[in-house]
Formats: C-alpha cells, structure tokens, sequence
C-alpha cells in the first residue's frame, strides 16, 4: 500500500493557477512565450527576484504534498509555493496581456471576429514575453519530472533555461570549486540549433551529472527535440560570493541573448548581483547565529 | 509510461538486449560503459519514463563528447555473426516505490520489441558469498532458458537455490529481482549474469563482467596487439588492461590531480 501511495504520487501533476488576466491570454489551451526561464538555487531566485523587479505574480505551481498557509496575500521568498511572471522579454518589465484587450474592445465588433483577432494578437504579444517561474521550494528529485511536465503541458516556450546549482561534493571536473566561481551549462541539440550566436560558457564536465529539476528539464526537451539549456552552478559555500552571483548573471544573459532576449543586461546585472549577495550572507550569517 | 525518441522499428525478432540491473557497486552499469566505449556503440534512442530519477550529463564517451546523455540511453551493437544487441544504459535508479512498476514497463517495451533474449548484469555484496565463493570465478547466473548450459561451458556457476530464494524475499522490491519477476510474467527469456563485488573502485569487477559477457554474446573481436605493445588509451583517463577503453566519464571520478604545487 505505501508503495502504489508512493507511486501515485510521484506521477502526480502539480496544481498551476493563473490570475485572471494571464488565462485570457492562453491560445489553445496554453501560455505561449518566448523564453521559460525556471530557477531552482537561492542564488538564482534572488539575482532573478532584483534583475526583474515585476510585483505581480502572473500564477502560482502547486505540488499537492506542499503545507500551505491561511492564504497568500502577496507573493514571499518564504512561501512553499513557486510563482511565475510575465515580463516582457526586451525591457524586463512586467508584462500586461491585458493591456490589448483594453486596446480592442469594441461592443460594435462581432465577437467571434475579436475573439479571433485577439487569440492571434495575443499570441503575438505572448512571444514578446518571458515568463519567470521561481521554485523556490525544495523539490524531491521523484516529482521533478512530473512537475516540469506539469507546467510544460500549460506552456508552451521556444526555449527553457533553467539556472539550478550542483553541490560541490556531486561535482566531476578538472577545476577546483572551493578556489573560483564554476557555472557550465548542458543543452540540448535543438538549443544548440537555435542559438543565433555562440556563447563562451564552457559545457559541464563529463562525468558530472545534473539531478533534480534541471536534469527534468533537459530530458524531456531533448527526448521531444525541443530546445532547453541548463546554467549549472557549482556551490561550495553556504552562501555564494558576489564574484559566482555575478558569474551567474553574466552567464544568464549570453544564454538569452543568444536566444533573443535581452531583459538580462548592462548595469542592472551588477546592481542585481550585489542586493541577491547582501540578501544571502545576511539569511545566511542570522542562521548561523541562532544555531 | 516509456517515451522513446526515435521511435525504433525493430526489424526482426532476434535481436537481443543487454542492460544493467542498478545493485550495489553498480558493476553492471561500469560494465555497460566499458562495453560502449570500447565498441564506440551509436546511440540509437533516449529513452523517458517517471519511474526513473532524471539526470543528465555531456560527453559521458569519447566518441560521443558533444551529447546529452540521459537515465536511460539505447545503443546498437553491430555483430559480424549472430543477431544484433541493442545495448540499454540505465544511468539512474528509481524513484521511490517506482521500482516495480519499472520493471513492468520495460518489460512491456522488451516484449513488444520481440527480442530474443534479454541479458542482464548486476551485482550481488560481496559478503552473501559462502566460503567456497571467495575464491575462484566470481560470476554466477541465473536463466530462464536453454542458455543455461553455454553458462555452465563458460564455467559460470548458477546461483543457489536457497540464496536465491532468499535474496527475491528479503530484495524482492530491488533490482535484479524486480526486473526478473517482470520478465518471467511476460515469458521473456533472459539472462542474469550476477558477480559478487564489494563497494568501491569496482573497474577490475566491471572487467572482469565485461570479458563475462562477451564470451557469452561474442561481442569484440580479439584486437590486435599495438607495435609498441601498449594498448590505445584515450588520453588521460583511466588506464586499464586491454582490450577495454575506460569511457570519458571516468577520468575525474576521483577527482582532478593533487596540484604538483604541493610538492
């Protein structure tokens, strides 16, 4: 009995909620976007969370296993649940579908003409957006590939990046993590394909395996001969310095620039990595104390 | 569910399929590696399923440095006589309470690809060998079918009854014996080539499973001894007897070399 409990819930899809105005915005059943960008390490999330400031979470991914709290009134870091966002893929600001409905809306229109007007624009518009999904709960390694398969199944991207991180002990290669800051990457052949230019990022080392969500990610592009690419980051500290944050950053945009986006760029990247380096050693240092 | 790209259209029926049982020491994985590495075997398939723990990697071969490697991976084996071998990789275990229901969908995708035979390895601990076992051949094998006497003329013992019995109790939700179970309720005819291997550097007893297998399925030809007499090696990683070619993922399983700067 715990075994078959076991197993149906390892195959179990997470729960996804969209806010009213993203779901109007779905054609044919999915979100489509330009770029699905996951992160799954702290330092991930919180460089994300200050490069792309967008307060208004587009949804929310659920596993059902997950405690949740009385309600969620606005998005937190604390919160056990993983929070998406629409930004628009040039400027980084938050995206706002609606704004079309607002620009068309017409009672003398007949409604299946707007209905199809708009599915189409509003694809069009969604290609010009990225949407930032921050999973920043901890994930058992058995529900990852349910989960990505869970919200791929909803979203539809020309290309996924995930930024995960690889402990230090896990870690295969000739370079010394404890010494300088490590990020390599591991893409699939489509990826490969698609990126207009070469970045300089250097490929995981073999004999280094990618576990958990990101290793998900690339599995089930790769098996379906879509496009995803995993920046890896090696930690070997608690909490990474500002020289792997801003590794991080730097790596993150060539990855998207080399997919056509640019919401990752110039002096922001800097300022991002300084504020995710602050808000980290300070959690970090508070754990300690209590200890 | 098993998702396999590409779809292989198996042509015949006489194929047969090697694959790693995920046991202690891993020396059937180790010995998979070897056999695709020294073979320079294509990858013919990727295959899915949300039995299996994700992981992905590049460059676990010299031959394929550029490639995703992925928990379970296809690879086809040329053989100048007999039937093909279609080579299965399983780089990751199962998730948690996924193990038998694993070994039923792979068994399901063996039995609709109609191979001929199914060869397993895996590995037992080291300590259920009985005094006699310590020394001597350390590979024993467990069939279903008429290959039980080429097993006895390579001088392979089969495995006790009793311990058997006794391992598919205590181990019966672990690999081998899942997938054995699996196969025996699909009337696959297999091959369970079992060695007994301690935890740790286990290459010599991926070795020693490798040469096991390939008198069995007479998969390398005899390579002809180099002028120098030293063996090709692919540069820098592990050195081992001829005829096998440690893959590239073994060079920094111990880590990188201690800086001379030490010294």
């Amino acid at each position: 009995m715990a075994a078959s409990n076991n197993t149906n819930l390892a195959h179990q899809q997470p729960a996804i909620y969209w806010d009213s105005v993203t779901s109007t915005s779905f054609v044919g059943g999915k979100l489509h976007v330009k770029q699905l960008v996951i992160a799954t390490s702290p330092a991930s999330c919180q460089l994300l969370r200050h490069c792309c400031p967008a307060q208004q979470a587009a949804g929310v991914v659920m596993l059902p296993e997950q405690a949740q709290g009385p309600g969620i009134i606005l998005p937190s870091p604390a919160d056990k649940v993983c929070f998406m966002y629409l930004v628009n893929d040039q400027t980084g600001q938050p995206s706002q579908p609606n704004a079309l409905n607002q620009q068309n809306g017409s009672s003398s229109i007949d409604k299946s003409v707007f209905q199809l007007t708009l599915s189409a624009s509003a694809a069009a518009k969604q290609r010009d957006c990225s949407l930032l999904v921050f999973c920043q709960v901890p994930l058992q390694p058995d529900r990852a590939i349910s989960w990505i398969r869970g919200l791929l199944t909803v979203v539809e991207a020309q290309h996924v990046l995930v930024l995960a991180s690889l402990p230090a002990f896990s870690y295969r290669g000739p370079d010394d993590p404890s010494e300088e800051a490590l990020h390599y990457v591991v893409q699939t052949a489509a990826a490969k394909q698609q990126s207009k230019d070469k970045h300089q990022i250097p490929s995981l080392p073999s004999g280094s395996l990618i576990t958990g969500l990101a290793a998900a990610a690339i599995q089930h592009a790769e098996v379906r001969r879509q496009g995803a690419t995993a920046l890896i980051g090696v930690e070997a500290r608690p909490a990474p310095d500002l020289a792997s944050l801003t590794q991080l950053a730097q790596y993150t945009e060539q990855v998207l620039k080399t997919h056509g986006s640019a919401f990752m760029q110039g002096d922001s990247l800097l300022k991002a990595a300084k504020h995710a380096e602050k808000t980290m050693s300070s959690a970090a240092t508070n754990s300690f104390m209590y200890v | 569910m098993l998702v396999i790209d590409p779809q292989i259209a198996f042509v015949n029926d006489s194929h047969v399929g090697l694959q790693p049982g995920v046991t202690s020491a891993n020396v059937g994985q180790l010995a998979i590696d070897l056999i695709i590495s020294t073979l320079h075997l294509p990858c013919v398939g990727q295959l899915e399923t949300s039995c299996l723990l994700p992981c992905a990697g590049i460059g676990a071969f010299d031959h394929l440095s550029q490639r995703v490697s992925l928990s379970l991976e296809l690879f086809e084996c040329p053989v100048a006589q007999g039937p093909p071998v279609f080579v299965l990789q399983q780089r990751a275990p199962a998730a948690r309470g996924c193990q038998r229901k694993y070994a039923e969908e792979l068994a399901r995708w063996i039995s609709e690809a109609v191979f001929a035979e199914v060869v397993l390895i895996a590995s037992l601990d080291a300590n259920l060998r009985q005094d006699r076992q310590i020394a001597g051949q350390q590979i024993n094998y467990v069939s279903s079918g008429s290959a039980a006497a080429v097993c006895q003329e390579l001088g392979w013992e089969q495995l006790e009854g009793g311990l058997m019995a006794a391992l598919g109790q205590q181990q019966s939700l672990l690999p081998p014996w899942t997938l054995i179970e699996a196969f025996q309720h699909r009337s696959i005819t297999y091959t369970c080539v079992l060695a007994f291997a301690a935890e740790g550097n286990n290459a010599p007893d991926a070795m020693r499973v490798a040469d096991a297998v390939n008198q069995y399925l007479h998969l390398l030809i005899q390579q002809q001894p180099q002028p120098n007499g030293k063996h090709h090696a692919s540069k820098g990683v592990m050195s081992l007897p001829p005829p096998w070619l440690a893959p590239l993922s073994w060079k920094y399983v111990y880590g990188p070399a201690s800086s001379r700067g030490f010294y």
